[in-house]
């Protein structure tokens, strides 16, 4: 278990190291410069700029610098922001984000799994339609209709929550309900089709003969088999809700990190775009790390090889 | 249950007055000596000299003090730090005399402070992108390029021989700035060679310093500039933002505990000289401006803390307008047309014209446009009163001319707008009967559905009239730019915001041979000439009929096709008042105040504003 941890944490290494160095290459090669604007700049003045980022050196220089630096931790100086650092830009943004992201987790473990289990264990009553139902509908709305939906209810016609901004836990709720119900959707269906599978099993039917009650039996036996997919659907997922969203982020004007992948990019803003593709590319090989260790816990069958 | 309900509900609907006649709610949500506004997006710099987006200027205006400020209506300047000035017969020498101010830490402010800041935004050392407005200073070019300076050397021209060199300027007979050519990289060192060369022949000479430039303290309260060549506009350059002065004190005692001084601007070292100071940056959420006790005129600022929101989404910010959450969405919050329909219909929706307009560049350099037939053609053939009806649908002014009708007095040629007959003529002449022929051209825009709304029309109607194909393709905003920079189009979308009231900032800025923003490759030396007779020229009047005759070689020869002048659209708090309408969409917040009736009921009648303070104190 150790050495199948420490192995494939040695793997992570080159893989995030491919990463940065094609992206690195991908936005530097990308037509248009952080300095060209719609004003004329004196020539001198973009030198000295160019200089003051080392854009003026070799690009394979440029990128051994990126490297050299990034091993101790620094991601670079912002174009786009130029009193602050890559490090102080996102160190500002992520808790917005992570806050929101883990809000919206918990809303759409809360639903999801809720309305699986219930859907599972009353298959194809009411209760079942109904939450099939409303996951159906949480996996075809999309954000960016849901967002300005319960905006236009709870904010426009209620009063009740403030449209957007960040300050109070008020204007949290909407934010993290419209970018975790799709979560919330895929959970639901994902619980109840892991549950059904192992319903009929033969450890469950053992259980039964041992006389345990119903409510162990549920808890313990059939949701542990059932959340084996949910697992392998949480672990990607836990990653791109904790490093924000675009849409929800622009919608409620947060000011996390979701917006900086696009934005930075259009922005030509080199060092901002590369400290996000290695914030989540580090955050989502983790994740999947996480997600194969969780496997032996839930599943005895599944051993790590040394 | 439901009484509850119905109690929340009541409750609710009770403190929001409603009336079907504004867009959202009336009532303010905040005490009487506080606005909320939108500003946009995060500004990249509130330093004076350094920012070039108008997210930061909009904040600047509002924290920092010019010499001149312009009158909130019609634009004139006005007397701000400087209460008077003087202006040489030749029209070269400004005197500023200085009223006695302090900084809002209360040190004094003085005509040092003014000489040092702006020497601070022409030092390339500075990398400010704004450098340019200022070069109507005497020898601030040179100092910016980093111009070799020559003293006591009669024939500077013929040791150059060999030289890869740019261009020599004779200020006086007996001085010379050598200008390097090259390109960016090998510029330093070709310099380089140069002092050395002309110092081994015991030619005095060095690289450019602050000490040439035109500006000088006489005292503490007066300040002398000299210009380059006269400047009818100057005063007008002078209200803008890069203009005004930083805490020189502030800025040295970061470098003297070894800080980088370019974090002078954060709150917790920031000090200001105009109507507001900063009292809170949220990075990427909020900044909040609180009323500057110490501003010379401080008697007549009345709302005491404005807090400016960073909503980049329109969408967002109409939200939030509605709920009552912001009184105004600000100047840097642009409504897109399809909302206008809707949002006319409310009494708190406000249209302007703005002193900009959107016109297509054509390359002169790229067969067919380098025939001026063609390029008149082009522009004949578009029916812009079509474009503005049908298309872009929020009031826009349709124009042929590049200077809007009225500016500072001007008036405006007014081209005709659509002439399809003649445009088939004179592509006819051109060796394209019916379009026959035609090369393939295309048309770039950034990104944006508006743009590609308008031309797609333009497209149409060069079909319908000229028989020609235009293709219009999208560039993403960076590479749209830098293709612009290359002169890698036929023809391309623009806009050109006008930095102050003057028909300069379009005839110069845009079109004079050397300016740096002139994308279409058309220079005039017939043209530059008489603008620079124009710009001599002191009396007012003749000034602007010499300008008509200016814009008119420039319409003639169409390095460029207007389409319409923009307008300004916005939605603001009925109870907001002191928002006076100009064409440059500028509202300093310390005229604003608060109508207080509406905190308690709809009033029937709109209070009248009183005449900005700066006339009153004069």
């Amino acid at each position: 278990m150790g050495r199948f941890i420490i192995k494939r944490l040695l793997g992570l290494i080159p893989t995030l190291l491919i990463i940065v160095v094609v992206s690195f290459l991908v936005i530097r090669l990308a037509p248009g410069s952080p300095f060209v604007g719609e004003k004329a700049l004196a020539p001198e003045v973009r030198a000295d700029l160019e200089a003051k980022y080392g854009f003026d050196q070799s690009m394979s220089r440029q990128l051994v610098m990126y490297v050299g630096h990034l091993l101790h931790g620094d991601l670079g100086l912002s174009t786009k922001y130029p009193q602050r650092t890559v490090n102080e830009i996102i160190a500002d943004g992520f808790p917005v984000t992570i806050t929101v992201g883990l809000l919206a987790l918990l809303w759409a473990l809360l639903i999801g799994l809720c309305a699986g289990i219930l859907g599972a264990i009353r298959q194809n009553s009411a209760w079942d339609h109904a939450a099939m139902g409303f996951a159906m509908l949480g996996i075809s709305v999309p954000t960016f209709v849901l967002g300005p939906l319960l905006i236009l209810i709870f904010s426009l016609t209620l009063y009740w929550l403030p449209p957007a901004g960040y300050g109070s836990p008020w204007h949290l709720i909407l934010p993290a309900i419209t970018l975790g119900t799709v979560y919330a959707a895929y959970i639901a269906r994902l619980t109840r089709g892991g549950m059904l599978e192992v319903i009929r099993a033969d450890y469950i039917r053992t259980a039964r003969a041992k006389g345990l009650s119903e409510r162990l039996i549920v808890w313990r036996h059939m949701l542990k088999g059932g959340l084996l997919p949910v697992v392998t659907f949480l672990g990607p997922a836990v990653a791109s809700i904790l490093v924000g969203s675009v849409v929800v982020e622009k919608i409620f004007d947060l000011p996390g990190i979701g917006p900086y992948f696009v934005d930075a990019a259009f922005n030509r803003d080199y060092f901002l775009v590369m400290g996000i593709v290695v914030l989540e590319s580090a955050f989502l090989l983790t994740m999947n790390l996480v997600v194969d260790i969780l496997y032996g816990f839930l599943d005895p069958r599944i051993r790590f090889e040394g | 249950m439901h009484r509850l309900l119905l109690l929340v509900v009541a409750t609710l609907l009770g403190c929001k007055p409603q009336s079907p006649d504004y867009f959202g709610t009336v009532t303010p949500k905040h005490s009487r000596d506080m606005l909320v506004l939108n500003n946009g997006s995060e500004p990249e710099w509130i330093d004076p000299g350094k920012c070039s987006d108008s997210t930061g200027g909009e904040i600047i205006f509002n924290l920092f003090a010019g010499l001149a400020q312009t009158h909130p209506q019609t634009l004139q300047p006005m007397p701000d730090i400087a209460e008077r000035w003087e202006l040489s017969g030749d029209g070269k020498i400004y005197t500023f005399y200085l009223r006695d101010t302090v900084w809002s830490d209360g040190t004094k402010l003085t005509a040092r402070d003014f000489e040092w800041s702006w020497k601070r935004v022409l030092d390339p050392d500075t990398q400010s992108k704004y450098s340019s407005i200022m070069f109507a200073l005497q020898n601030a070019r040179a100092f910016t390029e980093r111009a070799i300076h020559v003293v006591h050397q009669a024939d500077i021209e013929g040791m150059l021989a060999g030289f890869a060199i740019d261009r020599v300027e004779h200020p006086s007979s007996d001085e010379a700035f050598v200008f390097v050519g090259g390109d960016d990289n090998s510029k330093a060192a070709l310099r380089h060679n140069v002092l050395t060369m002309l110092k081994s022949k015991n030619v005095q000479a060095e690289i450019t310093t602050g000490d040439v430039v035109g500006v000088r303290a006489l005292s503490d309260h007066v300040l002398e500039v000299r210009l380059q060549n006269p400047v009818p506009y100057f005063l007008s350059l002078v209200a803008y933002h890069t203009f005004m002065p930083v805490p020189r004190h502030v800025l040295e005692a970061l470098t003297a505990r070894h800080l980088n001084s370019d974090l002078w601007t954060r709150p917790e070292y920031i000090v200001s000289n105009g109507a507001y100071q900063l009292k809170e940056w949220k990075f990427r959420q909020y900044l909040i401006l609180q009323k500057n006790p110490k501003y010379w005129d401080a008697q007549h600022v009345r709302i005491t803390t404005i807090k400016l929101l960073e909503i980049e989404s329109y969408v967002t910010a109409l939200n939030m307008y509605r709920a009552g959450e912001l009184d105004w969405i600000g100047s840097n919050t642009s409504l897109p047309s399809e909302f206008m329909e809707h949002l006319s219909k409310y009494k708190d929706f406000r249209q302007e014209p703005h002193l900009a307009v959107y016109f297509y560049w054509l390359n002169t350099k790229k067969p067919p446009l380098d025939d001026v037939r063609v390029r008149r053609a082009l522009s004949m053939a578009i029916d812009r009163n079509a474009i503005v009806k049908y298309v872009t649908k929020s009031g826009q002014i349709p124009s042929a001319d590049l200077v809007p009708d009225g500016l500072a007095g001007y008036e405006g040629l007014k081209t005709p707008l659509f002439e399809p007959e003649k445009a088939r003529r004179l592509l006819a002449d051109a060796g394209y009967l019916g379009g026959k022929n035609f090369p393939q051209v295309t048309l770039i825009y950034n990104t944006s559905e508006g743009h590609k709304q308008i031309a797609e029309a333009a497209q149409q109607m060069w079909k319908k009239e000229l028989g020609i194909n235009i293709d219009i393709e999208n560039r993403e905003w960076k590479v749209f730019l830098s293709d612009m920079a290359l002169r890698n189009f036929h023809m391309a979308r623009m806009g050109w915001v006008g930095d102050y009231a003057d028909p300069n900032t379009f005839l110069h800025d845009i079109l004079a041979s050397y300016a740096g923003n002139n994308q279409s490759g058309w220079q005039d030396k017939n043209y530059d000439a008489l603008l620079q007779k124009a710009n001599e020229q002191s009396d007012p009047k003749k000034r602007l009929v010499m300008l008509r005759q200016v814009e008119k070689i420039a319409l003639d020869a169409q390095p460029l096709i207007p389409i319409y002048v923009y307008t300004r659209s916005t939605v603001a708090k009925p109870y907001v008042k002191g928002m006076w309408s100009n064409y440059q969409d500028k509202h300093p917040y310390k005229y604003f105040w608060i109508d207080e009736r509406w905190y308690h009921s709809i009033p029937n009648d709109t209070l009248p504003d009183p005449a900005p303070m700066i006339a009153r104190s004069n």
